[in-house]
């Protein structure tokens, strides 16, 4: 009872900072077409590491892990060089770095070392890791699957960096033959029991598609183009927009 | 002794058989998971909120794998001692054979799914993470893993589970008769073990494992089937005792709190981060204990509120769900091809709350009608034969 009485009041506290620092912050907001209410995204966890140092004057390096293939033609810039952009908007006179790691056609448990190398060599602040889509279309064992997640972000915790767990893309027609649910559901309990952010990729698409705001069965090469445009940008919006608030909340206004 | 045991167990199953007093209980509860299994298997539905997977630990699934183990052991046994075991074993293949066909018409529809998708989402979007077109790359593998039962129909493999657990049967049947209990306590070592060390069945591509562990969800299976075999442990087992049914009812309402929980945050919030360490994951794949207790305490609780004769399960408005459990096995075949037929639709036609609430209806009727033609067609056909047979004895 007193517990729940101290959490409700961690909420007032925390959205009380959070409606303070929004108003503090000279970046764009995010963009209409993007938002999506807080039934799918909320940020309810903070990045103490990240805060600590930041504290110490140190710049915000980030590193993005992800299964992606390099493309044949390259479209336009993805969602990790908008993150950039849309931190440093938001997070004015901090240095922000960006720095991505592919792992073309890996699974979970095979991106822990080098993404924990790669952490090690690069003195990262914040992993951004994305994952589980070839786990699922490779219908690798779910508790294998959690069991990585698990090791993996323990051990970079260790190092003394935090996560974002990003989960997988979602098209209508990509979930009819691929069973996302069993790993979107463990990136979901994982992240909730370590305290860790799940950036919830999945749930943000599947609105935007039920909102009519995209549209992934257009064929035209225009269409496809504009989608992933569309994608990239809001994605990176949006993972701004809640690691700026995670950082806010914790830190405060920066000098 | 055994032997006139089972004569008669035999006598008074076909006699029951005749007089058409089988318990509809298990029809109608195989008939509701068949239901509640089809409006699973669509995603885009939001119709199966109302299903049990929302309200507690196990989910149709568990219905249906020990329904199914349980009148496997009624029918196929009593083919067993009335016909021997050969003429058992033809028929739980001729079962499978139809599972089977099943199961290469669904690979069929995903392989034509897949091929629509290879084109519509070869973008630059959805290739550099997904590449599905890579599932095209080798068509000869990909064919042949298809029919070994390595292919994974997303979101439907209770197919594919389906028909490992009957081809397997005819091996447990004959042991079963003579060493019940003995059969169930190997079945209960192989989920043991599949448990601890980690065995399941491979899939295609590499790497993957089946979504049903077949090592694990045997054991429902063998459950079924024991009580079947037993009538005298299933009356002790499940005869009223308070304790018991008290126990039962705070598991349900704890596992209802549970599942409440991973939809509302601030559920999740009250519960001991201890108390999550200890129970998760509830794996669906190695059918987790907790799992199994809560489809023990859910069916305990059932049979005391349902008795076998209740009056409503002949009513009218049970009657459509009772048919689809007695024609369960060409109705399930329908409900798989149905439920990717009606996220096909939802997918691409529409799919609004209207569209999903009519593929849904459109869907149940479709079984509903199956299951009366086909119960028609062999009450037609048993007549027909009756009177070729008696005109030729009256001729001869």
């Amino acid at each position: 009872m007193r517990t729940a009485a101290r959490r409700l009041l961690a909420t007032v506290t925390a959205a009380l900072l959070m409606g303070l620092s929004a108003e503090a912050w000279s970046g764009p907001p995010v963009d209409a077409a993007c938002a999506v209410p807080d039934s799918v995204l909320t940020v309810d966890t903070a990045l103490p590491r990240v805060a600590e140092r930041l504290n110490a004057g140190l710049p915000l390096s980030i590193l993005v892990v992800n299964s992606v293939k390099p493309a044949p033609r390259p479209a336009t810039v993805g969602y990790p060089v908008r993150l950039a952009k849309e931190l440093k908007a938001r997070l004015p006179g901090r240095q922000v770095d960006v720095l991505v790691l592919s792992l073309p056609g890996e699974m979970a448990p095979g991106m822990v070392a080098p993404l924990l190398d790669a952490v090690s060599q690069q003195q990262t602040a914040l992993v951004v890791w994305q994952t589980g889509t070839v786990d699922a279309m490779r219908s690798l064992d779910p508790e294998s699957f959690g069991t990585a997640l698990e090791n993996g972000i323990a051990a970079v915790q260790r190092m003394g960096a935090d996560l974002v767990v990003m989960d997988m893309q979602y098209s209508p027609h990509t979930a009819q033959v691929i069973d996302f649910a069993p790993y979107v559901n463990y990136v979901a309990w994982m992240s909730r029991n370590d305290g860790v952010f799940h950036f919830p990729r999945y749930a943000i698409m599947r609105h935007w598609v039920e909102e009519g705001r995209v549209d992934f069965a257009d064929e035209s090469p225009q269409a496809k183009q504009d989608a992933y445009e569309f994608v990239h940008r809001c994605i990176g919006q949006l993972l701004a927009e809640s690691i700026a608030a995670m950082i806010d909340t914790m830190h405060g206004a920066p000098p | 002794m055994n032997n006139r045991q089972a004569g008669e167990s035999g006598m008074r199953e076909s006699r029951t058989r005749v007089s058409g007093d089988r318990d509809l209980r298990l029809d109608f509860f195989r008939g509701l998971a068949l239901w509640f299994i089809f409006v699973n298997h669509i995603p885009a539905n939001q119709i199966s909120w109302l299903t049990p997977r929302n309200f507690g630990l196990s989910d149709a699934t568990e219905i249906f794998v020990f329904i199914s183990g349980y009148t496997a052991a009624m029918v196929y046994g009593q083919t067993l001692r009335q016909s021997g075991l050969p003429m058992a074993a033809a028929q739980v293949l001729h079962r499978c054979w139809t599972l089977y066909a099943t199961y290469i018409i669904l690979f069929f529809a995903f392989t034509a799914q897949i091929a629509y998708l290879a084109r519509v989402f070869d973008s630059p979007l959805f290739t550099e993470e997904m590449g599905i077109a890579s599932y095209f790359q080798d068509p000869v593998t990909a064919l042949t893993q298809a029919l070994l039962l390595k292919f994974r129909p997303a979101n439907l493999d209770v197919l594919p589970l389906y028909i490992v657990l009957l081809l397997a049967f005819p091996l447990v049947l004959p042991a079963l008769r003579r060493r019940p209990l003995a059969v169930l306590a190997g079945s209960g070592a192989l989920y043991l073990a599949a448990r601890l060390f980690g065995w399941n069945l491979p899939t295609h591509p590499d790497g993957g494992v089946w979504y049903f562990n077949p090592f694990a969800w045997q054991f429902l299976f063998v459950v079924g089937a024991t009580l079947q075999h037993l009538p005298d442990l299933r009356a002790g087992l499940l005869r009223f005792r308070r304790p018991v049914a008290v126990a039962a009812v705070v598991f349900l309402a704890l596992s209802l709190f549970l599942v409440l929980s991973w939809q509302f945050a601030f559920l999740h919030a009250l519960l001991p981060p201890w108390l999550t360490e200890i129970l998760y994951p509830v794996s669906k794949t190695d059918l987790d204990p907790l799992r199994l207790a809560h489809f023990f305490a859910l069916s305990y609780i059932v049979v005391q509120v349902v008795p076998p004769g209740a009056a409503w399960l002949r009513s009218p408005l049970a009657a459509p769900v009772v048919a689809c459990g007695r024609q369960s096995l060409h109705v399930f075949c329908l409900g798989v091809l149905l439920s990717f037929a009606a996220q096909t639709v939802l997918v691409h036609i529409s799919g609004s709350l209207s569209a999903q609430f009519l593929v849904t209806v459109l869907g149940i009727a479709a079984m509903v009608l199956l299951a009366r033609l086909l119960i028609w067609y062999q009450s037609a056909e048993r007549a027909r034969r009756l009177q070729t047979a008696t005109t030729r004895n009256s001729g001869a």
